[in-house]
């Protein structure tokens, strides 16, 4: 085909039968807008949702064991401050919820809406995974704390195999995310290097700027929670 | 008061869905390989339009916004594949790359079209297609947001890419 116009003339005659073989009815809309999506925003509300969930059980069964542990000043303090964290990490997922919203359902243009997901991928979504995580270790150590709970002392049978496993599961939880979160940042990319290659490097540049913070922030408040852990566990070795 | 409002919302939008139907059609046949592909992506182009609609303000066409939500949808979301999604991750940029079926109701040189166009990467696809529909470069821009000039130097290229993939479906034939 060496002339573009019969490309352009086949184009034009497909319209007719196109708008002749398919119709448009309400019925179909309806349908359609009331099934759900099977696109990577609606997996990741999803997950936030997963996330909101475990935390709302972990801050009422923590707040219930402050009460069960009151004469255990240790297991108390230790409730509240995984009851304070609950609380925290709540309206942060709230937060995330109605920001990925926002940028699906903005009419940005296709560029700018890629640039607007890549830049949460790497700035926002590594901490939600996080957030997420440490909802469901919160809410497992506060079933547990309920449950292996022997006359107002805590006890676990092996204390290390238990930490192990919750870090473990805390891990493997973070990595599962970024494995599928990764796939879809690439197929962003790529789309966003088809459109505007010196976009991407723009934005690199952009985020690169903040990444060190953010990794450092990670950083802390990971050996901060993990030292708390291993404290408290160290302490109730003994009861 | 709320639901009348809400009816005449889903009147509004249901009339001007229809008016501008062919928009989804055409992004569905460029973008999907398989009827049960299409049909999947057009449900979810349809879902996209209604969830974003009530940031449509009126400043731009409603085709305009109408493109750049169906685009958008089309090619930011993975659709079902035969492949599996970490081995499509790793094979590179052409994450699409399967075989198109024919669409019944278009005859052998449409369905060449299309095919030839399932050979360009997703977001070529985009702008090829917006100038198939005889949208100006602004337009075109204002869609894709990539500027006017580079909009011209792209179509060049893939005017010529689309000749050469066009001419190869012909000699197989």
């Amino acid at each position: 085909m060496s002339d573009f116009n019969e490309i352009e003339n086949l184009w034009k005659s497909a319209d007719i039968k196109i708008l002749a073989a398919e119709s448009l009815d309400s019925e179909t809309v309806k349908q359609a807008i009331t099934k759900q999506s099977i696109g990577i925003t609606f997996n990741l509300l999803k997950s936030i949702r997963a996330g909101i969930l475990v935390l709302t059980i972990s801050v009422a069964v923590f707040t219930y064991n402050i009460y069960g542990y009151a004469g255990n000043s240790l297991i108390s303090l230790f409730s509240i401050i995984s009851l304070i964290l609950s609380i925290l990490l709540l309206p942060y997922l709230f937060y995330q919820y109605s920001s990925i919203n926002k940028i699906d359902q903005s009419d940005l243009s296709l560029e700018n809406l890629i640039v607007a997901k890549i830049k949460y991928f790497k700035m926002s979504l590594p901490l939600v995974r996080h957030a997420i995580a440490m909802g469901f270790v919160l809410m497992t150590l506060s079933i547990n704390l309920l449950t292996d709970n022997n006359k107002g002392h805590f006890q676990i049978n092996n204390t290390w195999l238990f930490l192990g496993l919750m870090i473990i599961a805390y891990v493997l939880i973070v990595i599962m995310f970024n494995l599928i979160h990764n796939l879809y940042l690439k197929q962003y990319r790529t789309a966003l290097i088809d459109l505007n290659e010196s976009k991407l490097t723009e934005m690199a540049a952009e985020l690169r700027k903040h990444k060190w913070m953010r990794l450092l922030f990670l950083v802390i408040t990971l050996l901060g929670v993990i030292a708390g852990i291993i404290i408290f566990f160290l302490k109730t070795t003994g009861n | 008061m709320v639901s009348k409002n809400k009816e005449r919302r889903i009147h509004e939008f249901l009339k001007l869905l229809s008016e501008n139907q062919g928009i989804i059609y055409k992004i569905c046949n460029v973008y999907a390989d398989s009827r049960e592909d299409r049909d999947d992506l057009k449900q979810e182009v349809i879902l996209q339009l209604w969830k974003s609609y009530p940031g449509f303000n009126g400043k731009s066409k409603f085709s305009t916004w109408m493109y750049r939500i169906a685009f958008n949808t089309a090619i930011t979301n993975i659709r079902k594949s035969k492949k599996h999604p970490i081995v499509q991750a790793l094979s590179g940029a052409e994450l699409h790359v399967s075989e198109k079926e024919d669409i019944d109701y278009l005859n052998d040189d449409i369905n060449r079209l299309y095919k030839a166009i399932a050979k360009l990467k997703d977001v070529e696809r985009a702008i090829i297609m917006l100038y198939l529909e005889e949208k100006s470069y602004k337009e075109i821009g204002q869609i894709t947001g990539v500027s006017e000039k580079n909009v011209s130097v792209k179509l060049v290229r893939l005017k010529e890419k689309l000749k050469k993939l066009m001419s190869k479906q012909s000699s197989h034939v």
